[in-house]
């Protein structure tokens, strides 16, 4: 496993049939880069956790070789005037290649996040599966979430499919964990850590 | 047939002081004309979107009189349009109403007894041109007001060179029960080239709009590009039909824009067949409390086709609601994309908002495309976008296929499936075509 706590640039191949686990998780602010390349077989575990400053992450994934595997989870949790802008591509140039990918955010006090994310399926790379979401919960009545997914498939022997959700906790939830006698405050943290709890 | 009148080759401002001059317009459109002139000589071509590097806006006759675009014989309709009327089964009549050689007799005495019923309700709906030489203070009044010329290159263009299109005014509390048809006036070519259509919904009214057919659209001329503006005052209902197959020398950029006021609802059902390039993103402004819109929208791209289509809806205010789904098939090496946008603003609290995307590829030398923005400042709000791209599932087919049916049969019936959100919303009439054109269009690419 690579545990990555500044933030650079990092460049990383992942041999035919090896797999990985990749933690990004900056302990300060900052500007990086992830790029990573899979051969035949090959597999990735990527997690991303951007807490505490403004945050700029390109991550790159490239599934060179059939048979390849990419999952990424990731987590943003921003309060005050922090920003994070992701932009994730998902790069299929292989056949049997699949990726996953699921990044979640909260967003408290005047917080901004802007998510770009893109799935490219070249015109080789048949019997590819390719899903990407995003989903941001917004705590606050001043943040702001911009998100854009993307797909761009060539090929025809696909199942490929985005989703972005951007919205406030559930009322009935809410209602729900307060008619057990928990205050209302409280029951958002609960609500809140049960939708992190998912990618981390 | 005896040539009328018909402007040169390219666009300066004497011909758009030609055709001003040639419909006896006001001094006020033509300062509009003149001005939107200046801005699309101004606005760089844009550089998203399809390409449109081949396409020289010197090269094209920017007005041609009614009466000339029915100047081709039958004989120089291509065959592959003569055969797709057949499989159609449209009558011979129509077939050349539709090929744009002659007019479309028989539906004269019906629209004449239609006419007079809509006029005792106050109802008004004609070709843009009469609307404003008899209405002038309403089209002063909305005119523009919707997309000015300022808002892209090819809106700015269709204000400076506008001719047809449909003018329609519903007065308060007024429901139309049938649709209005833009073939139904057949005093001006009801699919010119840069029409330019506006719509206003008195308070409580309600209007459904139908325009283009299914059949193919032969035009020798290369760009189309209308612009359309619909107004729903509060508590209106306007849903807007279009249907459009244009031969695939054409590109159709087309703007497209709704302002809905406080508990109104607006609908595209926006059907893009053929044409080379097509940009066309309808669009709806919410922009008082309780406003809806709904966007249902199918691109089918064929060979050497890129639609460049999608949806765009603004949230301007509380508790408004938003719905968009958009089909999209690519077949034969075709393109087509979903591009759209949907924007949130502080205070526009509980609106609700669900995109839907989804894609079938026909084969593996087709792309599909998906761009969706999505913006969202507001906190109490619950948004959703999805998106899936996939082919015709292997298993159905056999399933089908065991039962008798023959592959190209079999594929047109999924595809048929895929499309039942868009097709399930258009007048029976159309349906039934839709269905029988998507028989032909797969027959072509099984082969």
């Amino acid at each position: 496993m690579k545990l990555l706590t500044t933030a650079q640039n990092y460049t990383y191949t992942i041999q035919a049939y090896q797999s990985q686990i990749i933690c990004y998780q900056p302990k300060k602010s900052g500007k990086g880069q992830l790029h990573i390349e899979l051969e035949e077989a090959a597999s990735c575990d990527i997690q991303l956790l951007l807490q505490d400053g403004n945050h700029e992450l390109e991550l790159r994934i490239i599934l060179k070789g059939k048979n390849a595997q990419a999952r990424i989870r990731g987590l943003y949790r921003l309060d005050n005037k922090e920003t994070v802008r992701i932009s994730t591509h998902q790069i299929h140039d292989a056949a049997h290649t699949q990726s996953d990918l699921l990044i979640k955010g909260v967003l408290d006090g005047s917080s901004h996040a802007h998510y770009h994310g893109k799935i490219y399926v070249g015109s080789d790379a048949h019997n590819t599966q390719a899903n990407q979401q995003n989903k941001n919960l917004l705590v606050s009545s001043h943040a702001h979430a911009e998100s854009v997914p993307s797909l761009e498939v060539l090929t025809d022997e696909v199942q490929c499919a985005h989703g972005s959700a951007i919205g406030y906790l559930d009322c009935e939830q809410l209602y729900y964990v307060q008619s057990r006698g928990i205050e209302l405050n409280q029951a958002e943290q609960m609500l809140i850590e049960a939708f992190c709890a998912e990618v981390v | 047939m005896k040539l009328v009148f018909k402007t040169g080759k390219g666009i300066n401002s004497d011909i758009v002081r030609q055709i001003s001059a040639q419909k006896n317009e006001p001094d006020w459109m033509l300062q509009f004309r003149l001005r939107a002139l200046a801005i699309f000589e101004l606005k760089p071509m844009p550089e998203w979107g399809a390409d449109l590097s081949e396409l020289d806006p010197n090269d094209i006759y920017y007005y041609l009189k009614p009466l000339d675009e029915q100047h081709t014989s039958w004989d120089k309709v291509p065959d592959t349009i003569k055969a797709t009327f057949d499989s159609l089964g449209i009558p011979q009549a129509e077939q050349k109403f539709l090929a744009g050689v002659g007019a479309q007799y028989e539906s004269e005495v019906i629209y004449k007894r239609l006419k007079k019923k809509w006029a005792d309700q106050g109802v008004i709906f004609t070709d843009m041109s009469t609307g404003l030489s008899d209405y002038p203070e309403l089209i002063q009044k909305y005119f523009a007001t919707i997309i000015p010329p300022h808002d892209n290159k090819f809106a700015a263009l269709n204000s400076a060179v506008w001719s047809g299109g449909s003018f329609v005014y519903v007065p308060k509390g007024v429901h139309i029960d049938m649709p209005l048809q833009a073939y139904f006036r057949i005093n001006a070519p009801s699919m010119g080239q840069f029409e330019r259509t506006l719509i206003i919904a008195e308070p409580g009214s309600s209007v459904h709009y139908v325009e283009g057919c299914s059949a193919p659209i032969y035009r020798k001329n290369s760009l189309h590009s209308a612009v359309v503006e619909l107004i729903a005052l509060p508590g209106s209902h306007i849903r807007y039909t279009t249907i459009q197959n244009w031969s695939n020398n054409v590109y159709n950029l087309v703007t497209k824009r709704a302002m809905a006021y406080k508990n109104s609802k607006v609908e595209w059902i926006d059907g893009n067949f053929g044409s080379k390039k097509t940009m066309k993103y309808p669009c709806v402004i919410l922009k008082e409390p309780g406003a809806q819109a709904q966007i249902i929208s199918i691109a089918v791209a064929g060979k050497d086709q890129h639609q460049d289509a999608g949806a765009k809806v603004i949230h301007l205010a509380p508790r408004t609601k938003s719905n968009i789904v958009s089909k999209s098939i690519s077949k034969d090496g075709g393109r087509s994309s979903y591009r759209g946008l949907l924007k949130i603003i502080k205070g526009a609290k509980e609106s609700v908002s669900r995109v839907q995307c989804d894609a079938l590829l026909l084969d593996p030398h087709s792309r599909s495309d998906t761009y969706p923005t999505v913006q969202v400042s507001e906190q109490q709000v619950d948004v959703g976008h999805e998106a899936s791209v996939s082919k015709v599932s292997d298993e159905q087919l056999f399933y089908l296929m065991s039962r008798g049916i023959t592959e190209g049969a079999a594929r047109a019936l999924m595809v048929n499936g895929f499309i039942d959100a868009f097709v399930k919303e258009l007048p029976m009439e159309y349906a039934v075509e839709i269905n029988r054109l998507i028989a032909h269009e797969m027959e072509g690419s099984i082969g």
